[in-house]
C-alpha cells in the first residue's frame, strides 16, 4: 500500500495542544510512556487531533451552524425546561425571535436527550400552529471556567403574546370568534401533533402562544414525546412517565396513576384551555394530586365506573378510594354545563364580545336561550370527558359542529392582537405563574406549579422530568 | 463541492472523488477502507450494547458517512467519531446508551485501538458536539428498511414464501450497505429496491409486472434504469468481495496510510 504525502500543516503541534489537554484534565502522555497502538501514530497525533476537535468550539468560525452573536438579546421572557428564553433580534434581517437556552451544565450524558427530542419533533413538525423551529445556534460560555464550553440555542420565530398572559389581562376582551378561532387553532396544532404520533403532555394556557398575526402556536415540546400506535392488542402498550402535565390541566387517569396514557391526556388539556377562554383563568387549581381529583369530582362528576368503567384498573385507583379524605368523593353531580354554559354568550348582532372579560357571569341569570352557545359548551363537555375513551381526538374535535356553525371560525384574530399594544408574556405580567389570576388563592406555595412560578426557581427544580 | 450535491444530503457519486480525506492525500479505495472500519466500530461496539442495526446503528453510520463529506481522516479520528456518531444515534433514536458504557464497550473490545485515550468519555462528549455542529442537528434520518418493508405487498403475484424470502435477504444486504457509501449517494428508498431487485436477482425471482416493464421501481422512482441499479448493487457486492478477503479490522487495529 503506497503512504500518501501528508500535509505538514496538520502536524503543527502548538502550545495550544497542551491547553486543550490540561483542559480537557487529560494528562499530557509523556514521551515513550505512550502505550503505542501499534500504528506507528506517534502520540502527538493524538493530542494533535484532540486539538482539531477543541479549535472547532474555540475559533468559533462554525462553518455549519450559526452563532449565538447573530441575535442580539434583548431581554428574559421565560423560563423553559431546561433554560431560560430571551427575545433577541437577528442582526443581520432584523427579525426578533425567542432564544431558548439549553443547559449543558451538569449534563453528564452530553447533549440533553430531551433537548435532541424536541429539536427532532419540531423539525418534523412544520404547522402554522405549531411553534416555528428556525435553527438551532451556539455561543461559547462566558465562564470560560465551565468544562461544557458551548452553549446551544434554540432558536425560535418570536410570537407577541402567551394565552396566560392575555387571559389575566382583564383589558383584553375576546369576542366568541376570536374564541372560536383560537381554540380552532389549538385543536388543528394538536391534531397535526398527534398525526405526527407526539404526545404534547404539557398542555397549558402557558404553553400557548399568539404571534403578531393572531396565528395561535402551540410551544414547549420539552416534555413532548413520540408515541408508537398500538396496532396490534396483543403487544402490551409502551409504558410512559407519569410525571408529566402541569397539575392544573392534569386529567384523572394521571392523576390515577395511568403509565400506558395516549393522546387524550392533551384533549384533556385541550379542554381545560378552552374553558379558561371564558373563565380567564385556570379552571382547576389545585395543589395537591388528591386535591385536584376533588376539584375534578366537583367540576365534572364523580369519577366511578358508570362514567368509566376502566376507572377501577388505574394503577392508584384503591390507593386513591381508601384515603381517608377522600379524593375520589362520590355522588357528585357534573356542573359543568351549569357553571360555564352561561359565559359562553354569542356575540353581539354588531360582533361585540357580551360576555364578562372579567368571567363573573352570574349563574343564575336569565338569558334567552339563543343568546348561549350551546355548540361551544357540547364540545367542551367531551374535550373534558372523564372517561379518556369518551374524549373525541384531536382530529375528530377538528371537525366538530362549532366550528361549522355561524360565526365561522377565521384565520388568524389579527383584530383582536391590534388592539393590544404591548407584550403579554405571563412571566412579565406577574412575578409567578398565575400570581394575579385566580383571584382566590392564597400565597402558598404550589409546589407543582414550578414551571413560570419564579425566576428565582431553577427550571427543573420541582419540575417533572421525562426520565 | 456545493454542485456534487443532489440535495442537502445526497451527494453526486462524483463527490467521492474530492472528499477532504482525497484533497488532504487519502487516496479513493484507502478512503474507502477508512469508512469500513469507522462502521465496523460502530457496528461492533453497538451490538456489544445490544443496539439495533435498525435504527440505531444505520443511523449512526449515516452520521459517519455524512461527517466525512466534510472533514477529512486525516483531521478527525475515525475511533472518536464512530463512537461519538453511536453515541448520539442512540439519544436521538431513543435507546439512550451511557457515555461511559460505550466507551467501556469499546475499551473492552478494541484495547489497542482506544489505549490512547485515557479519558475516552470526555473525547466523545467533544465529539458528540462537533457532530451536532456538522450534521447541523439534522437528526432525522431515514432509513430504507420502513420503504422495504412497503413493498412486501406490492408483489401480489408472487407466493408469500418467496416474497418474506426475499426480504429478508435484502433486509440483510440493507444491514451490510451501512458499510458503504451508499447511504450519502441514494435515497433511502431507492436504496431498499435496489437492494430488493439484488435480493430477487440472487434468488432468481422474476417480480411480474402489469404493464410489463422490467422496472418494477418505475412507480415510485421513474426513469431510473436498471443499469444504475445495478450500480449501487454493485457497492454492496464490491463490499463482500473486499472483506472477503480482508475481514475489516481483522486485528483489531486501525489500517495507517501515511505518516498520521
Amino acid at each position: 500500500m503506497s503512504s500518501q504525502p501528508y500535509p505538514a500543516a496538520l502536524h503543527q503541534s502548538s502550545t495550544q495542544s497542551r491547553t486543550l489537554i490540561s483542559q480537557n484534565g487529560q494528562n499530557t502522555p509523556t514521551g515513550g510512556g505512550t502505550p503505542n497502538s501499534g500504528t506507528g501514530a506517534p502520540e502527538l497525533d493524538v493530542r494533535q487531533q484532540l486539538l482539531n476537535y477543541q479549535k472547532m468550539f474555540d475559533q468559533a468560525a462554525y462553518p455549519f451552524i450559526n452563532d449565538a452573536s447573530a441575535y442580539e438579546k434583548l431581554s428574559k421572557i421565560g423560563q423553559g425546561t431546561f433554560g431560560e428564553v430571551f427575545k433577541a433580534r437577528c442582526k443581520s434581517t432584523g427579525r426578533m425571535v425567542a432564544l431558548k437556552k439549553i443547559l449543558m451544565a451538569n449534563e453528564k450524558e452530553g447533549f440533553p436527550i430531551t433537548a435532541l427530542r424536541e429539536v427532532k419533533m419540531l423539525e418534523q413538525l412544520k404547522h402554522p400552529n405549531i411553534i416555528d423551529l428556525i435553527e438551532v445556534c451556539s455561543a461559547k460560555s462566558s465562564a470560560p471556567a465551565t468544562k461544557d464550553r458551548t452553549t446551544f440555542y434554540l432558536v425560535f420565530s418570536f410570537c407577541e403574546h402567551d394565552l396566560a398572559g392575555l387571559l389575566s389581562n382583564p383589558k383584553v376582551r375576546m369576542s366568541l370568534l376570536h374564541i372560536k378561532t383560537m381554540i380552532k387553532h389549538l385543536i388543528t396544532g394538536l391534531n397535526k401533533l398527534h398525526r405526527s404520533k407526539i404526545l404534547h403532555r404539557d398542555m397549558k394556557a402557558a404553553n400557548v402562544l399568539i404571534s403578531r398575526e393572531g396565528v395561535l402556536k402551540l410551544a414547549d415540546f420539552g416534555l413532548a414525546r413520540p408515541f408508537v400506535q398500538r396496532e396490534n392488542s396483543n403487544v402490551p402498550r409502551a409504558l410512559y412517565t407519569n410525571r408529566v402535565v402541569t397539575l392544573w390541566y392534569r386529567p384523572p387517569e394521571l392523576l390515577l396513576g395511568d403509565r400506558s396514557y395516549g393522546t387524550k391526556i392533551d384533549v384533556w388539556g385541550a379542554g381545560c384551555i378552552m374553558a379558561e377562554m371564558w373563565t380567564r383563568q385556570p379552571i382547576m387549581q389545585g395543589d395537591t394530586e388528591q386535591r385536584q381529583l376533588q376539584l375534578i369530582s366537583a367540576l365534572c362528576g364523580s369519577i366511578n365506573q358508570e362514567v368509566w368503567p376502566n376507572c377501577v384498573k388505574m394503577p392508584l385507583w384503591n390507593v386513591m378510594s381508601s384515603d381517608t379524605n377522600t379524593p375520589l368523593p362520590q355522588g357528585k353531580k357534573r356542573v359543568l354545563r351549569s357553571k360555564l354554559r352561561h359565559l359562553m354568550r354569542l356575540d353581539g348582532p354588531d360582533g361585540r364580545s357580551q360576555s364578562d372579560p372579567y368571567g363573573k357571569g352570574k349563574p343564575n341569570e336569565h338569558l334567552p336561550a339563543d343568546f348561549k352557545d350551546d355548540d361551544a359548551m357540547n364540545l367542551l363537555e367531551s374535550l373534558l370527558a372523564i372517561d379518556p375513551d369518551k374524549r373525541p381526538t384531536a382530529d375528530e374535535a377538528e371537525d366538530d359542529i362549532w366550528f361549522y356553525k355561524e360565526p365561522l371560525p377565521k384565520a388568524n384574530v389579527q383584530d383582536l392582537m391590534d388592539t393590544i399594544p404591548t407584550s403579554q408574556f405571563e412571566y412579565t405580567v406577574g412575578k409567578g405563574a398565575h400570581a394575579g389570576r385566580g383571584r382566590h388563592h392564597n400565597n402558598q406555595p404550589r409546589p407543582n406549579q414550578a414551571q413560570r412560578q419564579s425566576n428565582a426557581i431553577p427550571a427543573g427544580q420541582y419540575r417533572d422530568t421525562i426520565f | 463541492m456545493a454542485d456534487q450535491k443532489v440535495s442537502e444530503w445526497i451527494w453526486h457519486v462524483d463527490a467521492l472523488k474530492s472528499t477532504p480525506s482525497v484533497l488532504a492525500g487519502l487516496n479513493k479505495d484507502q478512503e474507502l477502507l477508512y469508512r469500513r472500519e469507522g462502521i465496523k466500530l460502530i457496528s461492533e461496539v453497538g451490538n456489544a450494547l445490544n443496539c439495533k442495526p435498525r435504527p440505531t446503528i444505520g443511523v449512526a453510520a449515516v452520521y459517519f458517512h455524512r461527517f466525512y463529506m466534510m472533514h477529512g481522516f486525516q483531521t478527525f479520528a475515525r475511533e472518536l467519531t464512530a463512537l461519538g456518531c453511536l453515541f448520539l444515534a442512540g439519544k436521538v433514536e431513543d435507546f439512550p446508551k451511557k457515555c461511559k458504557d460505550v466507551c467501556a464497550a469499546a475499551h473492552s473490545l478494541y484495547p489497542e485501538i482506544f489505549a490512547k485515550y485515557p479519558n475516552l468519555v470526555d473525547d466523545v462528549m467533544g465529539t458528540e458536539r462537533l457532530l451536532l455542529h456538522c450534521l447541523k442537528f439534522d437528526l432525522q434520518v431515514g432509513l430504507p428498511y420502513d420503504a422495504l418493508m412497503e413493498y412486501k405487498t406490492m408483489f401480489p403475484d408472487m407466493s408469500r414464501d418467496q416474497i418474506t424470502d426475499a426480504v429478508q435477504i435484502a433486509w440483510t444486504f440493507i444491514n451490510d450497505s451501512i458499510y458503504t457509501t451508499l447511504s450519502i449517494t441514494t435515497e433511502p428508498q431507492m436504496i431498499a429496491i435496489a437492494l430488493l431487485h439484488l435480493a430477487f436477482t440472487v434468488k432468481g425471482y422474476q417480480p411480474v409486472q402489469q404493464n410489463m416493464d422490467p422496472c418494477w421501481w418505475s412507480a415510485d422512482v421513474s426513469n431510473w434504469p436498471p443499469q444504475s441499479v445495478d450500480k449501487a448493487c454493485h457497492l454492496v457486492l464490491d463490499f463482500y468481495a473486499a472483506t472477503k478477503e480482508h475481514p475489516i479490522l481483522s486485528a483489531k487495529k486501525l489500517t495507517v496510510y501515511g505518516a498520521f
